[in-house]
């Protein structure tokens, strides 16, 4: 996808010296027709969610590269819950795997659980302490109350049959997610990044900028995929993470436009903005560009109007250490 | 100042959800909640100044549409200043559609002969993914205004194709509001002005609550009509808008600066918000934010106190 | 007394494209009468007389009577020629207009789940609209099952029919899809037909229904229904604090043993013996409810507010005021420390300005519901006991209430039989700390 950036081939680079054993990955599995295809679309291929109404099963692995050199697969679903067989799971399956669960909460919840359990009989058994996030998708269809129920249902299947057959329940972690709302978006960002390389160094940072610039929440976005690599280390609301995708998709939408007829004059887009978002109840969020595709986004609780220079230069400090640890060179020439 | 737009159309064509998008905030998503409408649904909605919109929202069954155009055809066509038709691009029944267009249409020249009439050809989403070529959106569209043109007794009904998935709705509703607008030849000279004065590139008039565009001024000569950018950004800033509510901060300002580009979305009058694009990296933040609030106590008199 | 006859019964449906219609008519050869309908040779003539007997209203005759129906509706000539069937089908030539009448008997939302009632020329037609929500074409089966009476009768007695009855179907669409599945249909019409011959025959109906099995039930259900018609004297009795309910059947038909149990039902029936009136069989029931003069303590429960994600979530969302913005959303710390402070020595209104809450942030109702339903916290109930008997003798203190404060029993309570207020009550029993002591539990 953006191979073709020399930035990222200084990353890749960065990685090849990494065993294959140890290098992050993502597996994403289940059943047939559960998602899988739309959730990775919608993401890395910013699809439309209707597009992917009309996919076929995948038959194919595929991948994507993911921010941080994360690799990202879909397993295709197989029909007949009898595993992996003509997939060797051993080349997947490292220390730095976790599997991406996908369970469509509006199909035979059962047939996708056996599914499930025989996928953690295999995974267990080659690699004993894989991350499991189970994805309840597809929840938008539901109501409040049945969400609740079919959450708590699953969980409690799961646990039960995990205690049965001895393994650690803490390898599990679920997310009610949907392709419609921005809760996907929330699911892989929490699911990756723990994944990126140098993540503490990157929230030491972000936690270090918060405290001096008395910021809310501060986080490092992607902004193509719109999800986080990094975010400061106080704990984090979800309904704000989701908010900041939305805000991406702002900046996004804006920008294009404005670009689209002013491009003529310049010929490139320039990629160093900043913006400030006034909300009521003297909220601000303020943005700030990195570089191509990274974005800080800080949530700020004071009218920041009147030391917005002061924020602006932190961001900048800030987003130098940022590119030093996650290795690009300063392309900043131009301001 | 109250205007009565009429919402007329088939069952299921889609009137509550485009109402519900372009006036209650809803996402298109979310629309599948709607039920169908009983009767009549009746609102009234402050736009821009003193102006009211009555939408008058018509269920479309047919033992609905029976009723309007027999006994309550005085109450419901009397009075009228637009009659919205919105067509089904998918529609079972097509020669009853028009049937029931060419009555309504025949009981408006009766009853409020100066309306305007606008059809939405709607759903067009549903087309592009017919594989058949011949399908194709202007196509359909030229078939719908063959056959309307000749139904529409004395009327030149303007026609749009919508889709609640894309910003072609906010074109379709911010050109019809557009119109009902009484002064808006006034105001539309004084944004120019107002642009000018300020050095700005582009200025955008949005009214507040549904965000459609009001009026667009630029650098360089007319706006193209072509040019959906700004009602792009209708759509743009009315979801985030909702993301805003959300965590109970609603939007308040934008401000973005890349490079020469700034970009100002500021509140402005009771009624309305405005755009400003600048192209000049000499021009200060401040200097722009200052015009603004300059010009808003002229838009004040100019936009929300009128008609008098 | 003679049972108020049922004319007929008609179901009406709403078509996601044609819109209101009927279904079908109870008794069938009433069918004409209630649709109208341009088979003119079933047209009929009204009788002037009021008898009960419901062969000898009306004659039928072979002429349509037009002086009856002329005046009332007429159609433009040159909309007859509509290309739908529908226009011609609901003419209305029957006993009732359905087409005048159809936004009535199914109407907006807003009167869905109300008894609606409506005179039209010698008939009456009380209805109950119901919306069923579900993933039905338009999000919602709207129907309601209608019943016609003549003028004269007294229809009062059905509006419980008309109610319970809706809901009863609205019951099996739920759970068998009823109405949404055809095979249903026959079944529901004879229901119907059984439950207006039962009606009109004993003024009462017990309806065994077989349900035909489908694809997905394996095994036929059985529903069981019962009704009778209670005479009701009015409609609205407005019901106040002071008023003694009388029971007017035993207790126990009320409550049927296999049927699901309605607990606060039966909690009430046990209050009711002709004496206790509505508010203290509430308070005996312990329906009560959540007052500022009530105090509150902590269960060991509360831990799981500090442990689930989820349950904080929801409870920020639960008590915050709605008119809260964002920067001024309470925090789990807040409220936790909240809810540990109610230590159960504090009446709410005291423990509000004890530790000062932020009403523009925390809804103090809401706050208290959330604790009690998840757990967090229970009422104290403060019994009063006398401690110096003596010395409220001295006091000139009324011998019923020295002998009623023995503690046994709550200060609500108390309050209640002397015709008191909970407040009052306390700031008197307050004022006499040596004679009386409180004790909380």
């Amino acid at each position: 996808m953006y191979q073709d950036q020399p930035e990222e081939q200084l990353q890749e680079e960065n990685y090849h010296s990494i065993d294959n054993d140890t290098k992050p990955k993502i597996l994403l599995m289940g059943p047939p027709r559960s998602g899988k295809s739309s959730i990775l679309m919608v993401i890395f291929e910013k699809r439309d969610q209707l597009e992917t109404v009309y996919l076929q099963p995948t038959t194919d692995i595929v991948e994507y590269t993911m921010y941080g050199g994360i690799e990202v697969y879909d397993l295709p679903g197989i029909s007949y819950e009898h595993d992996y067989q003509f997939i060797d799971l051993n080349l997947f399956l490292g220390e730095n795997t976790v599997i991406v669960f996908v369970i469509d909460t509006q199909d035979d919840i059962q047939k996708s659980l056996h599914y499930l359990y025989s996928s953690m009989d295999l995974i267990f058994s080659i690699q004993p302490n894989t991350q499991f996030n189970i994805f309840l998708h597809k929840i938008d269809g539901l109501s409040e109350e049945l969400r609740q129920d079919i959450n708590q249902e699953i969980q409690h299947r799961i646990f039960s049959h995990m205690d049965y057959e001895g393994y650690d329940n803490s390898l599990v972690q679920f997310y009610l997610t949907s392709i419609y709302n921005k809760s996907i978006y929330e699911a892989m960002s929490r699911v990756s990044h723990k994944l990126v390389p140098n993540v503490s160094t990157l929230e030491n940072i972000l936690t270090s900028f918060c405290y001096k610039s008395n910021l809310d929440k501060a986080y490092l976005f992607d902004m193509d995929s719109k999800l986080f690599i990094a975010t400061d280390s106080f704990p984090f609301a979800s309904q704000y993470h989701q908010f900041c995708c939305s805000t991406i998709g702002l900046m996004e939408d804006l920008t294009t436009m404005y670009s689209e007829y002013q491009l003529n004059q310049s010929g490139e887009v320039f990629s160093h903005q900043v913006a400030t978002i006034h909300l009521d109840a003297n909220y601000s969020i303020f943005t700030f560009q990195v570089n191509k595709r990274l974005m800080l986004i800080c949530m700020v609780r004071d009218n920041i109007s009147k030391n917005l220079s002061l924020l602006e230069f932190n961001a900048k400090k800030v987003s130098l250490s940022l590119k030093k640890v996650l290795n690009f060179p300063d392309s900043s020439t131009k301001d | 100042m109250k205007k009565k737009l009429l919402l007329m159309g088939q069952s299921g064509a889609g009137k509550t959800s485009m109402r519900a998008i372009i006036f209650s905030n809803y996402g298109a998503a979310e629309t599948r909640r709607l039920g169908a409408t009983m009767e009549i649904e009746h609102s009234s909605i402050p736009f821009i100044g003193d102006l009211h919109l009555n939408i008058w929202d018509c269920g479309g069954q047919r033992r609905f549409m029976n009723n309007y155009i027999t006994d309550q055809k005085e109450h419901l066509f009397k009075d009228a200043e637009v009659l919205i038709y919105v067509f089904d691009v998918e529609t079972r029944d097509q020669a009853a559609e028009f049937k029931y267009y060419e009555d309504c249409v025949k009981l408006l020249s009766q009853f409020s002969p100066t309306a305007k009439v606008f059809c939405l050809i709607h759903k067009i989403d549903l087309i592009k993914q017919d594989s058949r070529k011949t399908s194709s959106v202007p196509n359909v569209l030229a078939n719908y205004k063959k056959t309307l043109g000749p139904l529409s007794q004395h009327f030149t009904p303007v026609f749009y194709t919508t889709s609640i998935w894309s910003y072609t709705l906010y074109q379709a509703w911010s050109d019809i509001a557009y119109k009902l607008i009484p002064n808006i030849t006034m105001i539309e000279n004084q944004l120019k002005q107002f642009r000018q004065l300020c050095g700005a590139s582009r200025v955008v008039m949005f009214e507040k609550s549904t965000f459609l565009v009001v009026s667009h001024t630029q650098e360089h000569g007319k706006p193209n009509p072509e040019d959906d950018v700004f009602v792009r950004i209708s759509e743009t800033v009315k979801t985030y808008r909702q993301a805003c509510s959300k965590i109970r901060a609603p939007l308040v300002a934008i401000n973005i600066r890349n490079g020469p580009f700034s970009m100002f979305l500021e509140p402005f009058t009771e009624t309305t918000y405005v755009l400003v694009v600048m192209n000049d990296p000499d021009v200060e933040a401040a200097v722009v934010k200052l015009n603004i609030s300059s010009a808003r106590i002229h838009f004040v008199n100019l936009a929300d106190i009128q008609h008098t | 007394m003679a049972v108020p006859q049922i004319y007929s019964i008609f179901l009406i449906k709403f078509h996601t494209t044609r819109g209101p219609e009927i279904d079908f008519v109870v008794p069938k050869d009433k069918t004409a009468e209630i649709c109208g309908g341009n088979s003119s040779s079933e047209s009929f003539k009204p009788d002037s007389s009021s008898n009960n007997k419901l062969s000898s209203i009306y004659s039928l005759s072979s002429k349509p009577d037009i002086s009856s129906t002329a005046g009332f509706y007429k159609k433009e000539p040159e909309n007859v020629s509509f290309c739908h069937q529908t226009t011609t089908k609901f003419s209305s030539e029957g006993i009732i207009d359905f087409n005048a009448l159809s936004s009535i008997l199914m109407p907006k939302q807003i009167l869905h789940q109300k008894t609606i009632k409506v005179s039209f020329k010698d008939h009456k037609v009380l209805g109950y609209p119901i919306s069923v929500i579900g993933a039905y074409e338009r999000n919602a089966l709207i129907f309601n099952c209608c019943f016609v009476f003549k003028k004269s009768v007294n229809a009062s007695f059905y509006n419980m029919v008309v109610k319970r009855f809706g809901l009863l179907i609205k019951n099996l669409e739920i759970n068998f899809g009823f109405l949404r599945n055809r095979i249903f249909r026959s079944s529901l019409k004879l229901l119907v037909e059984k439950l207006m011959q039962d009606l009109n025959m004993f003024g009462e109906s017990q309806i065994l229904l077989k349900l035909p099995s489908t694809a997905l039930e394996q095994s036929p259900a059985t529903i069981e229904f019962n009704i009778k018609l209670f005479p009701t004297f009015s409609n609205s009795i407005e019901i106040k604090s002071y008023h003694v309910p009388v029971l007017i059947v035993s207790p126990n038909s009320l409550i049927q043993p296999n049927e699901s149990k309605d607990m606060s039902m039966e909690r009430i029936i046990r209050h009711i013996n002709n004496v206790n009136h509505v508010r203290r069989i509430s308070q005996l029931a312990d329906i009560s409810e959540d007052r500022f003069t009530n105090n509150y303590v902590t269960t060991a429960e509360l831990n799981n507010l500090l442990e689930s994600d989820e349950l904080q979530a929801d409870c920020i969302e639960f008590v915050t005021n709605s008119s809260a913005k964002m920067n001024n959303l309470p925090k789990i710390p807040y409220i936790f420390s909240l809810y540990s402070c109610l230590t159960g020595d504090l009446r709410l209104s005291e423990w509000i300005i004890t530790h000062n809450v932020n009403w523009n942030q925390i809804d103090i109702r809401k706050f208290i519901m959330f604790g009690v339903l998840n757990g967090f916290i229970t009422q104290v109930r403060q019994y009063p006991i006398i401690v110096n008997k003596s010395e409220c003798i001295d006091l000139g203190w009324d011998l019923t209430l020295i002998n009623l404060l023995d503690g046994s029993r709550h200060l609500d309570e108390l309050a209640f039989i002397l015709g008191t207020e909970t407040v009052s009550l306390i700031s008197f029993l307050n004022s006499h700390p040596s004679c009386v002591a409180l004790i909380s539990k």
